[in-house]
């Protein structure tokens, strides 16, 4: 197991990033190498030239504006873990919990988790729902796409070759989020599913939801108020029965050593129904985040 | 290439790295700094954890082109009070798994100084660790007390000194295989076949040696043909294979270079030509009239085959109240210790040194010398500190014999390592037995006649198959009285890695089978499950139907106070929906009754020299450390022995050199039979003793007492330093020699040997669960263990060899399995073979029943494997109880859970 010989620069701007990439063919960009440099060792991954961002501080940024929060692309899930950002939207909290160990937590960027795109990624979801839109810049310059478009398919995504993610930015403050991951030991799994949900009352009747799910399909799903048809609806255990039953008719899952196709639509059942209950009860002020 | 500037342990150092070198690589390789371990290599151990900048990483992922003008602790550099209080508890068994945890737990301390529970979990999910199953780290952490207290019967034994080998293990100071460098070291690795069965047309080494740091290319041509293994009657290996492979990623060939990248990019470039053929790749397709015949000599593809028929069952079935037939489904399952496998040869004087990752350094040391043709004593085989074995490590590998060869050679010191992919398809981990079970009862429970069939699938070399087979019927009869009883077994071959020895070899899924199997009988005949356990179990003297002799035996008691400790009688049936509880029993040997090379000469010998100051005795033996404590209980054996502190003894294990023979660590051998081989050294000493003090101290003096450290006679004492000073002064050295063979033991027909055993363990556990109905995730809140292994030597190392096999059995149970398709492993690496982490476990209630057994040394018997046979059947059983699902197939997924529960649901419809 060995990584074969490769090249490697580490530019001190953006700038310099994105005429390296340009400029090498072969050439990737490496962030935490949690993902990397295992696919690198396994000859999954043979890039001729890595591009390193750890001299990209500005990558490395948690800036909240408002209500809403840009997470550089290099900014590690330890950090996120530390930020505010566990305070005001337990979503995040929960996602962290489930993801990894401390090790690996204190490396993994959201950048690299996204750029990966694995199918059955932890960080998607509770970006997803969060309203989260990609920041991407090129020679070209930047632009900005909602993240559920940013995934074209398993480990596929929107980026071009000389592209970079520069940050993700999504809403701040919701307290009515929350996580739930399956998988096949108490922590550090690849998810057999992951159901995140943020939830929005009015009042008794439901002002918004939405539910995102991975490891359910090639790349995670996002549905929301309307596709749920909850607008004004109560939220009870019936309405997050049919939610849940939903959202299974829009997931492909594949059959594979973790679990069966069939097993996790059954889990992305109960999945929603218990994310659904613990945004509910986050937003009366019950459940710990 | 890249220049970095990096702080190591408050060292300065300006390094040109490679790109493609992970700071592991760095340390160990380059630095020496080998603190820090290489386990799997792709972020799934925890082993390579170091702190960067103060936070943990994997060194293992991180390149060190990466770590330019950072600072990096290893567990090298650490000075935290977590090791003191980690070598205090015996936090740690071989010790592998130790740097990365001391370097997460000393970060998570400086912060807060009694962390909780959730916390210790949150820093420890990282480190994996397979022996100690982790209830140590968590006391430690928590500066708490974990069933520590000994026994004040005897001086030494029975107390919880201090592990001999800890504190080097928590400082990075211990040197494992991989560890060590000479100067001119090469590597060498191994090219591995990349289909499951192959006829090799031709190897073409031209382009790998076409680099000049890669200096010798192996294939078959160049290496004995002596076929090998591990039982003379079925040697069916050879180094090299001339024409044919048999599993993917069985080794064809090796190179040998300067450093072990060179060496692995070199085996790439080795041109192999195969032809692939059509395999079988489970024992019904090998079975098949159409199926390829693998080895000439297992005609059919049957390896072993096994039938043995004691009383008569066909009669009790027909006349017995109530009959029952099961068929239970096990999966394969690997010792996933966490040191992979490694050998190190150099010539050195006289001798060919060979440092092994092994735990039977005697077995290696007869094969090489077998097939290589080198006189056994020219070749000195040594054991260094290893990272875990449980039967995974008790064979000879290709490794030893290509690192002797390719040393002499080239007349240079080789290394040689597996990497984790390796070690899974080298194998040699648990047998998947399909075991059927038909039983007939009494209408008030007792067993009046077991039929057991088991099929083995065991890959496609011997390797310990037809001990493993024979274990997993002859073993059956050891724990419930059986009047009746036939065996039939068979192992088949496939073209998968070979199956062999592990924890419990060949016994644990039939006892998951029998104690389902008794559960459900219960459940019909309508009586309690430990009721039906209790009518049934074997006692004190009681010889089995085939010829086990059962010595001391605790068994009722252990049933009792399990059963006392976990209220299983009031819990039983009347818990609320999801939450269930359930019993399982187990008994194990203590050390085989016969060796598996035959021959006529001691299983265990030692000696033991008094230092010339007589301050320190010297203890040699041929057992292997291999992370149960064989070293610390041997040491308090011969203090005990010789009346001194446990501090006076210091122990050298498993150098062929210097320490007499052992046969190795196997078979739950070690403590009895190792054990009663220094108690023998122990008296020899004494005897001499005796003899000097009657020639110069007192002609009267009768016998001699020998206790804390002072000799007497009854009116003159003197103590045991000045003594032996004396002693050294007159006569010169004292040695003691000790020896031990377990009396003739057995029956006479085909295979009674197996299972045969001096003395045997008993043990109960009752294991609590939660059942998520929804998702059938299963949680093992509780396991109360009762154990009858006779006198505990020292609590610490005993109640962790229980816990560690508690976890392992849990893991064993729920998650863990070997998978492939097609002949192609489909999870050889840890983050798709999953194993227990701290967060996995349950809480562990362990306890001992009184017994004394009148053979073992101090009346002690074995721990190691026992513990870990009730696990899967208790647990099974309690998943029944919590939801009314009984499933008969290991693992039991959540999924697997799930579906019984709603095959219940659509029945009850
Ligand atoms: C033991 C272990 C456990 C893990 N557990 C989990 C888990 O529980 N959940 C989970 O979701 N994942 C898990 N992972 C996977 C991995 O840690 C995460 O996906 C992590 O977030 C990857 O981030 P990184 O910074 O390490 O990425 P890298 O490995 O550095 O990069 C990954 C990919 O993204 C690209 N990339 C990185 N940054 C950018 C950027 N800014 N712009 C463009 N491309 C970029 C790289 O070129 C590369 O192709 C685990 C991995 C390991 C080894
Ligand atoms: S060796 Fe780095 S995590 Fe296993
Ligand atoms: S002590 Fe942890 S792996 Fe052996």
């Amino acid at each position: 197991m060995y990584i074969p010989p490769l090249e490697y620069t580490a530019p001190a701007t953006l700038a310099e990033a994105l005429t390296a990439l340009k400029k090498t063919t072969g050439a990737v960009p490496l962030a935490g190498g949690t993902d990397l440099v295992v696919m690198m060792k396994e000859g999954r991954a043979a890039p001729a030239s890595l591009v390193s961002l750890r001299r990209l501080s500005e990558l490395k940024q948690i800036s909240f504006d408002g209500d809403a929060v840009a997470l550089g692309a290099g900014v590690t899930v330890t950090q996120i873990e530390r930020s505010e950002l566990s305070a005001t939207n337990p979503g995040f909290t929960d996602m962290v919990r489930n993801m990894a160990n401390q090790q690996i937590r204190n490396r993994a960027t959201v950048g690299g988790n996204l750029c990966t795109a694995a199918a059955c990624a932890d960080i998607p979801p509770i970006l997803l729902v969060n309203d989260a839109v990609a920041v991407i810049t090129g020679s070209n310059g930047e632009r900005k796409i909602p993240l559920v478009d940013f995934f074209t398919g398993p480990r596929k995504t929107q980026l071009k070759h000389d592209e970079l993610l520069v940050s993700v930015t999504c809403r701040a403050k919701n307290r009515g989020t929350s996580y739930i991951k399956f998988g096949p030991r108490k922590v550090v799994n690849i998810a057999i599913v992951g159901v995140a949900c943020a939830l929005e009352m009015d009042g008794e009747s439901i002002a918004t939801l939405k539910i995102a799910v991975t490891a359910a399909s090639g790349t995670p799903l996002l549905l929301e108020t309307n596709d749920l048809m909850v607008k004004g609806q109560k939220a009870n255990t019936e309405q997050w029965e049919r939610v849940a039953k939903q959202v299974v008719e829009h997931l492909s899952p594949i059959s594979d050593i973790r679990g069966s196709a069939e097993y996790r639509l059954e889990l992305a059942q109960v999945g929603v129904i218990r994310a659904c209950e613990t945004a509910l009860l986050r937003l009366q002020g019950g459940a710990d985040a | 290439m890249p220049e970095i500037k990096v702080i190591i342990n408050k060292q300065k150092h300006n390094l040109i790295v490679d790109v493609n070198e992970t700071v592991l690589d760095l340390l160990r390789d380059r630095l020496h700094l080998t603190g820090s371990k290489r386990g799997c290599d792709t972020g799934d151990c925890g082993a390579c954890t170091c702190l960067l900048d103060g936070e943990t990483v994997n060194s293992c992922l991180t390149l060190a082109v990466e770590v330019d003008g950072g600072e990096i602790t290893t567990v090298e550099g650490i000075e935290s009070p977590v090791i003191e209080r980690f070598a205090k508890h015996g936090a740690f068994q071989c010790g592998f798994c130790a740097s990365g945890a001391v370097v997460s737990s000393a970060a998570l301390i400086d912060k807060d100084a009694n962390p909780s529970v959730e916390k210790i979990e949150e820093t420890l999910s990282g480190p994996i660790c397979r022996c100690t199953g982790y209830v140590r780290m968590i006391a430690a952490l928590q500066n708490e007390e974990h069933q520590t207290s000994g026994s004040d019967r005897h001086d030494v034994v029975g107390q919880p000194v201090m592990r001999k080998d800890i504190l080097d293990k928590l400082t990075g100071k211990a040197r494992f295989t991989a560890d060590f460098h000479f100067p001119n070291m090469l590597y060498g690795a191994l090219v591995k076949s990349p289909y499951p069965y192959a006829r090799i047309k031709s190897i073409d080494l031209t382009e790998a040696l076409s680099d000049e740091h890669v200096l010798l290319g192996l294939t078959a041509k160049d290496v004995p043909q002596i076929k090998y293994g591990v039982t003379p009657a079925r040697y069916d290996e050879t180094i090299l294979p001339l024409d044919i492979v048999r599993h993917v990623g069985e080794p064809v060939a090796a190179v040998f270079a300067t450093d072990r990248r060179t060496a692995e990019i070199a085996a790439d470039n080795v041109r192999v030509e195969y032809e692939p053929l059509q395999g079988v790749f489970n024992a019904a397709d090998a079975r098949a009239d159409s199926a390829p015949e693998l080895h000439e000599e297992f005609k059919g593809n049957v390896n072993t085959d096994i039938h043995q028929n004691f009383g008569d069952v066909e009669a009790a079935f027909k006349s017995a109240h109530y009959v029952r037939e099961d068929t239970f489904q096990g999966q394969k399952i690997h010792q996933a210790f966490l040191e992979p496998q490694a050998a190190l040869a150099m010539e050195e004087g006289d001798l060919i040194n060979v440092w092994t990752a092994n735990q039977n350094p005697h077995l290696v040391q007869v094969q090489l010398a077998r097939v290589l043709d080198i006189p056994q004593s020219k070749l000195r085989v040594i054991r260094p500190a290893l990272g875990g074995g449980f039967g995974g490590k008790a064979e000879t590998t290709k490794l030893e014999f290509l690192s002797v060869i390719a040393s002499r050679k080239l007349k240079r010191p080789v290394m040689m390592t597996m990497d984790r992919k390796q070690v899974f398809h080298h194998g040699r981990g648990r047998h998947a037995q399909t075991v059927r079970l038909k039983s007939a009862f009494n209408k008030d429970g007792s067993l009046l006649a077991t039929h057991e069939e088991v099929t083995l699938e065991g890959g496609a070399y011997t390797s310990y198959g037809i001990i493993t087979s024979y274990y997993s019927g002859n073993l059956l009869p050891i724990l419930y009285r059986l009047p009746n009883f036939k065996f039939d077994a068979q192992r088949i071959c496939t073209n998968l890695p070979s199956c062999g020895a592990m924890r419990g070899n060949g016994t644990p899924q039939p006892r998951f089978a029998l104690e389902s199997h008794l559960d459900m009988a219960a459940k019909e005949l309508d009586i309690s499950p430990i009721e039906l356990r209790r009518r049934n179990l074997v006692y004190e003297n009681y010889k089995t139907i085939n010829e086990l002799q059962v010595t001391s035996c605790g068994l009722e008691d252990c049933l009792d106070e399990a059963v006392e400790m976990s209220n299983f009688e009031s819990k039983f049936g009347k818990l609320p929906f999801g939450k269930g509880i359930g019993v399982g029993l187990g008994s194990f040997v203590s050390g085989a009754g016969y060796p598996i090379i035959r021959g006529d000469f001691p299983h265990s010998a030692c000696n033991i020299r008094v230092g010339e100051d007589g301050e320190r005795v010297f203890l040699y033996t041929g057992a292997s450390e291999i992370g149960q404590g064989s070293d610390t209980v041997l040491s308090q054996i011969a203090a005990e022995a010789l009346g001194i502190d446990y501090e006076r003894v210091t122990i050298f294990s498993s150098d062929s050199a210097i320490t007499p023979t052992d046969l190795g660590s196997y078979s739950s051998r070690v403590t009895f039979m190792a054990g009663n081989a220094v108690i023998d050294a122990g008296e020899d000493i004494k005897r001499i003793l005796t003899k000097f003090w009657k020639e110069q101290v007192s002609a009267d003096a009768t016998e001699l007492k020998f206790k804390r450290n002072i000799v007497s006679d009854g009116t003159t004492e003197m103590s045991f330093a000045e003594l032996t000073l004396k002693y050294f002064r007159r006569r010169g050295p004292l040695i003691g020699i000790g020896t031990y063979n377990p009396p003739k033991l057995g029956g006479a027909y085909k295979g009674a040997a197996v299972g045969t055993s001096p003395a045997y363990s008993f043990c109960a556990m009752v294991a609590e669960v939660t059942v998520d109905p929804k998702t059938g995730v299963v949680t093992v809140d509780d396991v109360y263990a009762a154990h009858d292994s006779g006198t505990v030597i020292n609590p610490i190392t005993f109640h962790g060899q229980v816990e560690g096999s508690i976890v392992m059995g849990v893991g064993e149970t729920l998650m863990e399995s070997v998978e492939q398709k097609d002949g192609y492993l489909r999870n050889p690496n840890f983050h798709d073979y999953i194993l227990p982490t701290i967060a996995d476990i349950p809480r562990i209630h362990s306890t001992t029943v009184d017994v004394v057994d009148p053979n073992g040394p101090f009346g002690a018997k074995e721990v190691g494997e026992g513990s870990i046979l009730p696990v899967m059947g208790a647990i099974a059983n309690a998943i029944d109880d919590a939801v009314g699902a009984r499933v008969m197939s290991l693992p039991i997924t959540a999924e697997k859970v799930l579906n019984a529960i709603k095959a219940n649901n659509s029945a009850s419809r």
